[in-house]
């Protein structure tokens, strides 16, 4: 896949992973690294660059007997950029299928 | 590849803000952590990661590098950092561990010039040591002896500059001018003519390792000693109206005398001048160090070209001292007038019980410490002023 096309996909999954519930970066790059078929880096990479764009937000829990934790939570924007984005989504796979639908050959 | 070597090929290779490149880094140190949990060696866990160039190409790109701009406001933040920690900076400590350092280095400097750096006086020098006032004995040396008449003697002593000898001035007990030398083959050549005793020293090789002497002993009932010296010279129990010594730039020490009329002039000489009773005290230098210490007078007035002076325990109704440059020490001063003209160079006040008191100072930094007295004025030109313990009625400063 083209990387900007990946790149709104792995926006919206990892937005949307994250509204589910507050996650730290291991546990996402484990959940969504082999499905989206991407390396670590691009989700750190998010992870930081949505966190420096307001759309998520960190805090830290200390670890029991590791280092600490630093989860991430879904901020009001992110939320907001979450449900416009799955609106695009939606709308461009709608979009897509009556291009491509009905020819299963 | 283990954790350390990829961890450090990573950070080598980013080039994001510090900001960005801390989150990425913690969150690779986290992973490592983690999957070592899991049960993953390092190397495995570097296996299962991109390689650190990628991943730091791929964070370069995404969070971009970092910007001319942002290298200023990180600087600008260094810098806060910095002022915050000089505010916290605890003086206490810094002096302490400078005492510390002096007390360790004692052994290495010595015990005489660390007392002075303790005490606050660098720039007390005292040339007695040089110059040699050590007791010898003369027993062993040549004797010449000059029959003298009159109450007034002029000794010039000239010669070639020799840096083994000096010459030593006492007041004697007999009719005669005793001039001593040490060691016997010391060749002096000694001429008396109407009051005025020349003492040549001709340059000459002595086979002595030690430093030789001369010793010059005044006869009794001199009451005017005026000594014209070209050599190092030191001047020790003098007691009559009138002491007038001029030198070159030969160290001169002047010690113990009693007079009524006291100078010393030199060109460029260090000078000490040390427990002086006498009604008016002069001491010109052109430059060089001067200490003059213990003095008991109702007039003293010092000129110098450049310090360092110390001046201290003094007695005297009126006190001048005139520095064109230099550091100076005055300390313990008494009397009614006290005027100091000071140029550049540290100036250090301190434990003064004068009426009236006039500092003028062309630069540099002043301390005044313990100051009593009915006035203190002056002119201070660029210089920074520190004033602790000040009991005087009257101050103004222009």
């Amino acid at each position: 896949m083209e990387t900007q096309f990946k790149k709104g996909v792995i926006e919206i999954c990892v937005l949307q992973e994250i509204k589910k519930e507050d996650t730290y970066g291991y546990s996402l790059v484990k959940k969504l690294a082999d499905i989206l078929d991407i390396g670590e880096s691009t989700i750190y990479t998010m992870l930081r660059k949505l966190t420096k764009e307001g759309y998520l937000e960190v805090y830290t829990i200390p670890g029991t007997d590791g280092p600490r934790r630093k989860y991430y939570k879904i901020s009001d924007f992110g939320r907001d950029r979450l449900y416009s984005l799955r609106y695009e989504w939606r709308d461009f796979i709608n979009r897509v299928e009556e291009v491509i639908g009905g020819d299963d050959e | 590849m283990n954790k350390k070597e990829y961890m450090r090929v990573l950070k080598q290779n980013l080039n994001t803000s510090s900001e960005d490149s801390n989150e990425i880094l913690d969150e690779y140190e986290t992973y490592f952590y983690e999957a070592s949990q899991e049960g993953l060696t390092e190397e495995e866990i570097c296996e299962k990661l991109e390689r650190p160039e990628i991943v730091a190409q791929n964070v370069n790109d995404t969070l971009g590098v970092v910007s001319e701009e942002e290298v200023v406001i990180e600087f600008e933040k260094q810098l806060q950092g910095v002022k915050e920690t000089l505010k916290n900076i605890d003086l206490k400590s810094i002096e302490e561990s400078a005492k510390q350092m002096v007390s360790a280095t004692k052994g290495i400097i010595g015990e005489s010039l660390i007392n002075k750096i303790e005490k606050g006086d660098m720039y007390s020098m005292d040339f007695e040591e040089m110059i040699g006032m050590d007791k010898r004995d003369f027993s062993q040396g040549k004797k010449i002896e000059l029959e003298f008449k009159g109450n007034e003697v002029k000794l010039e002593f000239t010669g070639k500059k020799l840096k083994k000898i000096d010459v030593e001035v006492i007041s004697g007990d007999s009719k005669y001018i005793e001039v001593m030398t040490l060691p016997k083959e010391l060749m002096v050549d000694v001429k008396s003519n109407d009051g005025v005793v020349t003492i040549d020293v001709p340059k000459q090789k002595i086979e002595f390792e030690l430093r030789s002497r001369l010793r010059v002993a005044v006869p009794k009932g001199i009451e005017k000693l005026l000594v014209d010296s070209k050599i190092p010279l030191s001047i020790n129990k003098f007691k009559g109206t009138m002491l007038d010594v001029k030198a070159d730039d030969s160290p001169i020490v002047v010690k113990s005398v009693e007079v009524k009329d006291f100078n010393v002039n030199c060109e460029d000489g260090p000078i000490v001048v040390k427990d002086i009773k006498s009604d008016v005290a002069n001491i010109v230098n052109g430059d060089g160090p001067i200490t003059i210490k213990d003095i008991e007078t109702k007039e003293l007035k010092s000129k110098n070209g450049h310090g360092p002076i110390v001046v201290k325990n003094v007695d005297s109704k009126e006190t001048v001292i005139i520095l064109g440059s230099g550091p100076i020490t005055v300390k313990n001063i008494e009397g009614d007038n006290l005027l100091l003209e000071m140029g550049s160079g540290p100036k250090s006040i301190k434990d003064i019980d004068v009426k009236e008191i006039e500092l003028n100072s062309k630069a540099g930094i002043l301390s005044l410490k313990n100051i009593h007295g009915e006035k203190l004025t002056g002119k201070l030109k660029s210089t920074m002023k520190s004033m602790k313990d000040i009991e005087v009625k009257d101050i103004a400063f222009e």
